[in-house]
């Protein structure tokens, strides 16, 4: 051992020798990259993996809760309603009618969805229905995301682009944290327990509580309540199934139905928290808090605009994953608090007499 | 020349340490991130009489939703209705 040691110039030579060829692969060849991208390569894919299992986890979840309910030949159906009900966007570049074609096209790819469900499943109730359908477009939604990301991993590895890997695998840790609270969120919504954007509903509900509920729409109810002699229309989808009925369409009826004779309209929504804000914080503004595509929101702010009417938001803030999974207590104390907000607006920016609407916004699943 | 090989050493242990504590460079704190869950513990109905005067949490049942009349309350023989349902959550790991 002694004599190794002591050949010291031997050492220096092997050593400054392993310096220069470590020196020249490391600038003038592409090792450091190649080295990289298959540290992306592995890394990505192993979360991809991970995807893929909460995507099979809430397949499984939607299929055995089917197959619970007594429905026969379920693989085929949630299978192909995995691929399939793609919306195409209307041609925008024409801009005339387009909200009428948009409702048009999103209407009817609704119903056949639901009358294809309906078809596997004719026994079940409404409700136990649109709890079915949202599972499975919550298990598309994850299937759809999947696809897309596997698609850039498969290009990546196939033409060796690092930076499209380096992309995907400094993004695809956030991804999996917040793809998690989709799978989980099934099992809520199949047990009909409310969901952080059953918020607006659940506000209707608080106003309405024991008023009879009138069908004005699909899936859209309202309910007449004296309110400091203020007669208060409150709409909100039908519960207790999972669903977020057509509120847009609801208030334009109801105002042609009260001739236009509209002094106030509220609407309440679950709104997304900006990080840092706290959960169930509820904020106060104008507009219509409706997060849908166009067509609703539309309707409801034509309408607003036709009754001369003041249009007031108030949204409960949460966040994308605490919106779809099961209610925080602390969104349940911005329900309340958005409640008070909302007596507060009839009692003084309203004068007896007057019609007010009050909408709902949200998947109503689970509240009455 | 041994300070030369204790340099080495030391070197050597010091890329080891690094190795095994930066190989996923900033992945360590997603990595924690993806272990730590946040999974309903219980779900709980707040059940309330119609005139206000009783009010008792239960646990949340199958078929229970928010406006489901539960029973009559003990003190005036009104009706009881589900006032709200929500969740209690744990921190698990995955
Ligand atoms: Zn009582």
């Amino acid at each position: 051992m002694l004599t190794v040691f002591q050949q010291v110039d031997n050492w220096n030579t092997i050593l400054s020798l392993l310096v220069w060829v470590l020196f020249f692969l490391y600038f003038f060849t592409d090792l450091p990259q190649k080295t990289q991208f298959y540290r992306y390569e592995r890394g990505v894919a192993t979360r991809l993996a991970l995807i893929e299992g909460l995507v099979s986890e809430s397949v499984n979840k939607v299929k055995s809760y089917l197959a619970k309910l007594g429905i026969k030949n379920v693989d085929p159906f949630v299978n192909t309603t995995l691929e399939n009900y793609f919306v195409i966007e209307p041609v925008s570049i024409e801009p005339i009618d387009i909200i009428k074609r948009l409702d048009h096209i999103i209407t009817i790819n609704e119903q056949k969805f639901k009358q294809d469900l309906e078809r596997i499943a004719p026994s079940l109730s409404v409700h136990t229905r649109n709890n079915v359908a949202v599972s499975l477009a919550i298990a598309s939604a994850l299937y759809t995301i999947y696809k897309i990301l596997r698609h850039y991993y498969y290009l990546g590895k196939k033409y060796e682009n690092w930076v499209l890997l380096m992309q995907l695998y400094l993004i695809m840790p956030q991804l999996v944290r917040e793809l998690m609270p989709y799978s989980r969120a099934i099992d809520g919504i199949i047990r009909g327990v409310p969901i952080g954007d059953s918020a607006g509903p659940m506000v209707a509900y608080k106003l309405m509580s024991t008023a009879p509920r009138i069908d004005i729409e699909e899936d859209t109810v309202y309910s007449v309540v004296n309110i400091e002699h203020r007669n208060v229309y409150i709409v909100k989808a039908k519960g207790p199934g999972a669903t977020v009925g057509k509120p847009g369409k609801a208030v334009a009826k109801l105002a042609e139905m009260l001739a236009y004779k509209v002094s106030r309209i509220i609407t309440i929504d679950a709104a997304l928290k900006l990080e840092g804000e706290r959960t169930g914080l509820v904020a106060e503004g104008t507009g219509a808090a409706i997060g849908d595509p166009g067509p609703e929101k539309i309707e409801i702010e034509r309408t607003a605009v036709k009754c001369g009417a003041p249009l007031d938001a108030i949204i409960i803030k949460m966040g994308s994953d605490e919106a779809i999974k099961p209610m925080k207590r602390e969104i349940l104390e911005g329900v309340e608090k958005a409640y008070q907000i909302v007596l507060d607006i009839i009692k003084n920016r309203t004068k007896p007499g007057d019609n007010i609407i009050i909408v709902g916004i949200g998947n109503t699943v689970g509240v009455y | 020349m041994p300070i030369i090989i204790i340099a080495m050493v030391v070197l050597i242990i010091l890329t080891l340490i690094l190795y095994f504590k930066l190989r996923s460079g900033f992945m360590k704190s997603f990595q924690q991130l993806d272990k730590l869950d946040e999974v309903p513990q219980r779900y709980i109905a707040i059940v309330k009489c119609y005139n206000n005067d009783y009010i008792v949490e239960k646990e949340f049942q199958e078929g229970d939703f928010v406006g489901k009349i539960v029973g009559e309350c003990p003190k005036c023989r009104n009706k009881l209705v589900i006032e709200a349902i929500f969740a209690q959550y744990t921190y698990r790991k995955r």
